[in-house]
């Protein structure tokens, strides 16, 4: 298998619209949750959400959905950071997204339903396809290569990374721009509400008090390339890929398993995939939703894997920062790991005041600097859908 | 050296839970109007093997892969079997059934047993649950060629060794307000379209499992930038991912001897018969959008059909491709083994 180098990486999400942006807000411990302002709440259990922050929308399509254009503008920067002067014609493109442009297809279809037809082009209803996006930045930037629209809720753009990284690792592409995009809609925000694991304030991820998550949208890109291929043109490489697990829970449609059998075994597995121990592990970027099921089963799949190190290494999830962003988590996850990696800091656990004793983890409150060999990005979804990947530092 | 092998199919679609009749309702399919789609019957009892309480809130998409994948997985499932799931359109049922309730009622109405069912990966995550699939699940959106895209990354992964064996394939269902949509949207003379779910069953083993139907040759992606809604010119995609699977596996497309190609619409039938004219004389070319109907799914029948002729040794060499508008591309090759298994 060959090594696999990320050398650029682009965001927008609502703690900023810039990996900058994105990496000092973050270490600075800042939220984005507030209460919806795109579409009307009324009625709703909880209006708190994490809407994307302003991004400047110049030389983006006007044409495109909105969570094409945060993907378009994040997968720019992503190029623009590689030093790519122009992306090779065989470059693939893996994107990951749970409802992609549903907000278009919930209007368009309101459209229908109060006018028994649709005032603008059929097509309208069909914005939400999650092809689409992979098949619009393809369009627009010229790809040519291997394209796979990843659709596994939660955990999709977090097996959008891992399949670029198959198809690099196994010699089938030399370089993919991967990543992922969601935007809000009515149907996650509702959906999650009537599920009643909102949180009435914000998302505190392991914390004693945690009362649930909250829905974000963004987008997040990372160009990945062979490791050979990118000292060959002198890029920096920011870290390594170096291992990708996935596996099932076989136990419910929106419960994790009560004991992280899962979350494990894949967090096992890309450890395995790439020959690291589990005590070289020095930093794990959770799921962490902030839901009371969620940490306490994430938790003890965390502690079974670094055993009496669970205490040491730090535990980050970034969701109480950005919100649950669904599609697009894994990718902004993995902009945070990699950033991690190549600072050698670990940014705060937005959100987080007081440890749960149950947890048995150790979550920074405050940004900490500390060796980084490897660290996982771990995300979990409906239906026990669950991926890991692990980033190392480069040689 | 380890190969990669195709053990088992299984489907629910027009055909019913078989695809051995293909042949016969070929015949059939060229006299069916484009208009008409070709529809799951609705007696099929698709809950079959399943305990009912499991099955009470699944939506059709859910619960046909479920059945096609148990169909495909037969009893042997090993520990580490995952799946990986291609899907067209995705679940519209469930989710036009919360967006009306959301504008009929507001928020409060959205159904919270149904919002489960509204994600992609609900038939993964069903199938996970019902038929203790616990090695992972990976769901791909490709349009008309999901199927073959997931039965492609199934082989990828299987090989790699992140999943020991996976249960691979489509499904789509032809919600009746998409159907409506579509059908505005199709050219006169394109294939019907269609819906249902088909599965194969991929495994690894260094000598021919006795249950195999057929051998993976070998396997190739490829893209073409395009518009969301247009198809590219696809004869330079065929033409590119033949080269790469000959490249790559060492597999000699002009020697397929069966061939299931694009053929959604009239342009793209004849673009691909023209291709295999010239590329695969002596291929015979099965057009299986007009007989299962236009999906996400169908490329994965194709593959289906490929493996169970294969079996039978009504064919040595299969070429399966398959475009989707937006120009992703897919291709697996599939070859004839000895004392073929089970269909």
């Amino acid at each position: 298998m060959r090594q696999v180098a990320v050398t650029g990486m682009g965001i927008v999400c609502g703690i900023g619209s810039s990996v900058p942006a994105f990496w000092r807000a973050l270490c600075e411990g800042r939220s984005a949750v507030a209460d919806a302002t795109r579409f009307g709440t009324g009625g709703i259990r909880s209006p708190r959400v994490v809407e994307a922050a302003p991004f400047p929308e110049d030389n983006i399509p006007a044409w495109l959905s909105r969570v094409d254009k945060m993907a378009f503008y994040a997968a720019r920067e992503a190029l623009a950071d590689s030093g790519l002067g122009k992306l090779p014609a065989d470059a693939g493109v893996s994107v990951g997204t749970g409802v992609g442009g549903l907000p278009e297809s919930e209007e368009a279809y309101f459209d229908i339903l109060d006018h028994g037809r649709l005032s603008g082009h059929l097509k309208k209803f069909l914005n939400h396809l999650p092809a689409t996006t992979a098949d619009n930045l393809s369009t627009l930037l010229g790809l040519r290569g291997p394209r796979a629209s990843v659709a596994n809720a939660c955990s999709s753009s977090t097996a959008s990374l891992g399949q670029a990284w198959l198809w690099i690792a196994s010699g089938e592409a030399d370089l993919v721009l991967a990543g992922g995009a969601d935007a809000l809609t009515r149907l996650t925000v509702g959906g999650f509400n009537t599920l009643r694991v909102v949180s009435q304030d914000r998302p505190r991820p392991f914390d004693r008090e945690r009362d649930g998550m909250v829905v974000g949208e963004g987008a997040a890109f990372l160009v990945m390339e062979s490791l050979e291929r990118a000292l060959s043109r002198r890029a920096r490489v920011l870290a390594v890929v170096e291992g990708y697990g996935l596996s099932s829970d076989a136990h419910h449609a929106t419960q994790p398993h009560p004991e992280g059998a899962g979350a494990l075994a894949c967090m096992r597995q890309c450890l395995s995939v790439a020959g690291v121990a589990p005590e070289e592990v020095d930093h794990v970027n959770a799921h962490g939703t902030a839901t009371i099921a969620n940490d306490a089963s994430e938790a003890r799949a965390i502690s079974a894997l670094l055993k009496e190190r669970a205490s040491i290494v730090p535990v980050v999830s970034i969701k109480g920062a950005v919100g649950h962003c669904l599609g697009a988590a894994g990718a902004l996850e993995a902009v945070a790991t990699v950033l991690a990696i190549a600072n050698q800091e670990v940014p705060p656990c937005a959100g987080f005041r007081s440890a749960d004793s149950a947890a048995g983890l150790r979550v920074p409150a405050e940004r900490e600097r500390l060796e980084i060999r490897h660290a996982i990005s771990l995300n979990l979804a409906f239906g026990g859908n669950d991926a890991a990947l692990l980033f190392g530092r480069p040689a | 050296m380890t190969s990669l092998w195709v053990e088992g199919a299984g489907a629910v679609g027009p055909l019913g839970f078989g695809l051995e009749k293909f042949e016969a309702a070929g015949s059939i399919a060229k006299e069916a109007k484009y208009e008409t789609p070709r529809l799951v019957p609705s007696d099929l009892p698709v809950r079959d093997g399943f305990p009912p309480a499991a099955t009470r809130w699944l939506d059709a998409s859910s619960l046909w892969w479920c059945q096609a994948a148990s169909r495909a997985a037969g009893e042997a499932v090993g520990a580490g079997c995952g799946q990986v799931v291609g899907l067209g359109w995705g679940s519209i049922q469930p989710v036009r059934e919360i967006e009306s309730a959301f504008h009929g009622r507001g928020f409060s109405a959205i159904p919270p047993a149904l919002f489960p069912f509204s994600v992609g990966n609900a038939p993964a995550g069903q199938a996970s649950i019902l038929l203790k699939l616990r090695g992972g699940a990976v769901t791909l959106n490709a349009k008309e060629a999901a199927g073959l895209a997931a039965a492609v990354e199934a082989c990828r992964l299987v090989k790699a060794g992140l999943m020991s064996e996976a249960v691979a394939g489509g499904v789509d269902h032809l919600d009746p307000f998409l159907l409506g949509i579509l059908k505005h949207l199709r050219p006169k003379g394109a294939a019907p379209l269609g819906e249902g779910a088909y599965a194969l069953k991929i495994t690894s083993s260094d000598e021919k499992p006795g249950g195999a139907l057929c051998r993976v040759a070998g396997w190739s992606q490829a893209g073409e930038p395009s518009p969301p809604h247009r198809y590219p010119e696809i004869a330079p995609l065929l033409e590119k991912m033949a080269e790469e699977i000959n490249a790559r596996f060492g597999w000699d497309a002009s020697r397929a001897d069966m061939l299931f190609l694009p053929g959604e619409i009239p342009s793209l039938e004849k673009a691909s018969m023209d291709w295999a004219g010239r590329r695969c004389p002596r291929g015979r070319v099965v057009n299986v959008q007009r007989i299962l109907g236009a999906c996400g799914a169908s490329s994965a029948g194709a593959a289906c059909i490929a493996a169970i002729a294969l079996s039978r040794r009504e064919a040595g060499r299969a070429l399966i491709m398959a475009v989707a508008t937006g120009g992703a591309a897919y291709a697996l090759a599939l070859e004839k083994v000895e004392n073929a298994g089970r269909t």
